[in-house]
């Protein structure tokens, strides 16, 4: 045995299943296939292999963190070669490949610290309507865990800067109720509870990292999705990646090695009167391509929406069908409104909302039955590649708006008007739109029956959402744009994303389906799933990572319970 | 990856080269007109950034990543569109000449002169003096409703 849990994956999920049964004083291994930034064993992570593991928390490193974290959009974010993508850790080589969409492209991160490590680092709770009744499981039995998540993370309420300021100003006009519930039930607003420390140059209200730190917290720069650096120490960053939350305190247990630069292509079993179960995995060295092989007693997947379902049928597990099937991806839109500078002075008292200035979306507005809508804004690469470059209607000048269409401007964006709309970048507020789009067998992660890269057959991912979908999106436009109209923009442009634009990618091994409710595979006994695969549904619109980041530690319980005791 | 490809080794006027080149032009074009109302810097487009440098270099991972039995170039018509805007609105050509080097080996040597269109005045390491707290804000702007 090379350890008693072998965990696929040291993202939001992983990362947190290591901490806890690290913490029961169960040995775990953590095989992640991307780099791992800020820690000394690895002072140039894309360009060397570096060692092969760490388990020490002396390992980690601020300053080789703050060299990694450059600030800059293309060097970090670049699908196809930044340091956040989808790929091996030697940017020489290219990112993994998947067939999916036209138009879109599936944000996801590989390293330690997975996707955590360019998400906004919200995490509001499940909506109780989407749960309790639905899932195998009540919303009452995930609060235990939502809190201790809470407590850990931590997870507050947002401060405001301009962009905040002016939402707020547009909710509150049009009618909108302040919601003071972390269980919402009834549509409203509300700042953002998110992972992120406080601004607070006292360390107050921090203490739950850890005493002995000193943190600054958030300066409000702007670069949640740029990779945050901002902090004393690797644990004391501001932004609550699992990277720089619960890997630093799995290392300090003492019990959790992690090998980054570890690619799982294959989950082995033994049968024996038991029956089927997980007895390791083999994964590939992404530098040397070397194939090693671990054994466990225990094997988590947390490889991701994609990943995990991948994982189980490049393995030649037994047949099930809703293996990848259900994908929820939340169908985002995204709706902005360009201001003007004296109605912003009269509405907030400055004449500028400045996308890049304070955390990346830190206001939101919650709708059961509908999803959600939150503000978002950062560096101007990005931000024009999403409002103007993603769109699945079309080239804005082609598309006539209709007189009942809140909008004024639906599409792509080019030419000079884009350089007019990006002239007023700095009086832009946009709005992120998230689907509670319902789970459908027909939209799905598979793998296609041809295609191989150096990992195995290639993940195929196809998803079309359904009428009833579309109208809920539909209507979350028409709340967000009167929004906007009710703060004063003079301008409203609808991007019209294409549904193939997969950030929350989600219940593609749904517990009730493919596991029990442990998150215990039904067919392969010892094999766990903590990653946002296994949630049943898609929480009602919520972003997913705290309930997922719940259920791991849950499963982490179960695990102790039923092959620890 | 060689990111040089096509545009050094081939002769940078080749065709596919030409038909990025049309293409950024289209998406981010000059603009004098913008420039007699708004100053100087509007004038420059795509092509005085060499945004078609940047998406042949992108386009170059992207090949190496899709198998040559996946139909890739009719799948990127939209995804050029996107690179297009992070080419020309990031740092990228503030890269100036390591922008071609392997992007572990890129020095930002200046500002790209698109921020300064956008107004955007690169990573800073703090805007706390923006804070405000949800209560205030209740009280200052909220509270007429």
């Amino acid at each position: 045995m090379d350890a008693d849990v072998v965990i696929i994956g040291a993202g939001g999920g992983g990362a947190v299943a290591a901490n806890e049964l690290g913490q029961k004083g169960i040995k775990v291994l953590v095989l992640e296939a991307g780099p791992w930034y800020g820690n000394k064993k690895w002072p140039d992570p894309n360009a060397d292999h570096g060692a092969v593991s760490s388990s020490s928390y002396e390992d980690l490193s601020i300053e080789i963190l703050k060299k990694n974290f450059t600030d800059l959009e293309d060097d970090m974010n670049n699908f196809e070669y930044g340091k956040f993508r989808w790929g091996p850790a030697n940017r020489e080589k290219p990112s993994w490949p998947r067939i999916q969409g036209d138009r879109g492209f599936s944000w996801q991160n590989s390293g330690v610290g997975g996707s955590t490590l360019h998400y906004f680092a919200n995490s509001p709770r499940a909506f109780p309507e989407a749960v309790d009744n639905v899932w195998p499981i009540s919303y009452q039995e995930l609060i235990p865990y939502y809190e201790k998540v809470e407590a850990a993370l931590p997870v507050a309420s947002a401060p405001s800067t301009p962009k905040e300021d002016i939402f707020y100003y547009g909710a509150a006009k049009a009618g909108w109720e302040l919601l003071d519930s972390k269980d919402v039930r009834t549509p409203g607003y509300r700042p953002q509870p998110n992972a992120i420390l406080r601004p607070n140059l006292n360390g107050e209200g921090t203490e739950s990292v850890n005493p002995n730190l000193q943190p600054v917290g958030c300066t409000l720069r702007g670069h949640c999705v740029n990779g945050c650096h901002i902090g004393p120490t690797v644990e004391g960053v501001a932004k609550r990646s699992t990277l720089v939350s619960y890997i630093p305190r799995a290392l300090r247990t003492g019990n959790v090695e992690i090998r980054p630069n570890a690619f799982v292509i294959q989950v082995l079993t033994d049968a024996d009167n038991e029956g089927l179960h997980a007895a390791g995995v083999l994964y590939r060295d992404t530098w040397t391509g070397e194939i090693v092989e671990v054994r466990a007693k225990v094997v988590v997947m947390s490889a991701g929406g994609v990943e995990s379902p991948r994982l189980w049928l490049n393995s030649d597990l037994p047949f099930n069908e809703w293996v990848g099937k259900g994908l929820i991806n939340h169908w985002f839109d995204c709706v902005s409104g360009i201001f003007d500078e004296e109605v912003l002075l009269d509405a907030i008292g400055i004449g500028e909302i400045k996308p890049f200035v304070g955390q990346n979306a830190a206001a939101r507005f919650d709708y059961p039955g509908l999803g959600v809508a939150e503000t978002f804004g950062f560096s101007p690469g990005l931000y024009s590649s999403l409002l103007y470059g993603t769109s699945y209607k079309g080239n804005s000048i082609y598309n006539r708006v209709t007189e009942t269409e809140p909008w004024d401007v639906e599409g792509l964006v080019t030419g000079e008007q884009l350089k007019v709309f990006m002239k007023d970048y700095k009086r832009t507020l946009s709005i992120l739109i998230f689907t509670d789009d319902q789970v459908n067998p027909n939209n799905y992660v598979t793998i296609d029956p041809v295609i191989k890269d150096e990992n195995g057959s290639i993940p195929v991912i196809k998803y079309i959402p359904n009428k009833i979908d579309q109208e809920k999106r539909n209507e979350l436009a028409y709340i967000s744009s009167d929004i906007l109209r009710k703060a004063g923009a003079k301008i409203v442009i609808r991007s019209n994303w294409p549904p193939d634009i997969f950030i929350h990618i989600a219940c593609t091994m749904r517990m009730g389906y493919v596991t029990d409710t442990n998150c215990e595979a039904f067919q392969v006994k010892r094999l766990f799933i903590a990653d946002n695969s296994v949630l049943f549904n898609g929480l009602g619109g919520p972003n997913p990572t705290l309930t997922t980041q719940a259920l791991a530690v849950r499963t982490s319980e179960k695990i102790s319970e039923l092959y620890f005791s | 990856m060689e990111n040089s490809e096509n545009f050094i080794s081939n002769g940078k006027y080749n065709y596919r080269y030409l038909r990025l080149e049309a293409l950024v032009n289209a998406m981010i074009p000059r603009t004098p007109d913008l420039a007699q109302l708004y100053g100087t810097n509007m004038y420059y487009g795509a092509l005085d950034f060499l945004t078609a440098e940047y998406l042949t270099m992108v386009l170059n991972y992207i090949k190496a990543n899709i198998l040559e039995t996946m139909n890739w170039e009719e799948r990127l018509s939209s995804s050029l569109i996107r690179f297009t805007m992070l080419g020309y609105y990031s740092e990228w050509f503030g890269y100036g000449t390591t922008r071609l080097n392997n992007p572990n080996q890129r020095i930002l040597e200046f500002y790209p002169l698109s921020w300064e269109q956008v107004d955007y005045p690169g990573p800073a390491f703090s805007y706390i003096s923006y804070e405000k707290e949800y209560n205030q804000i209740n009280k200052e702007i909220l509270n007429e409703f």
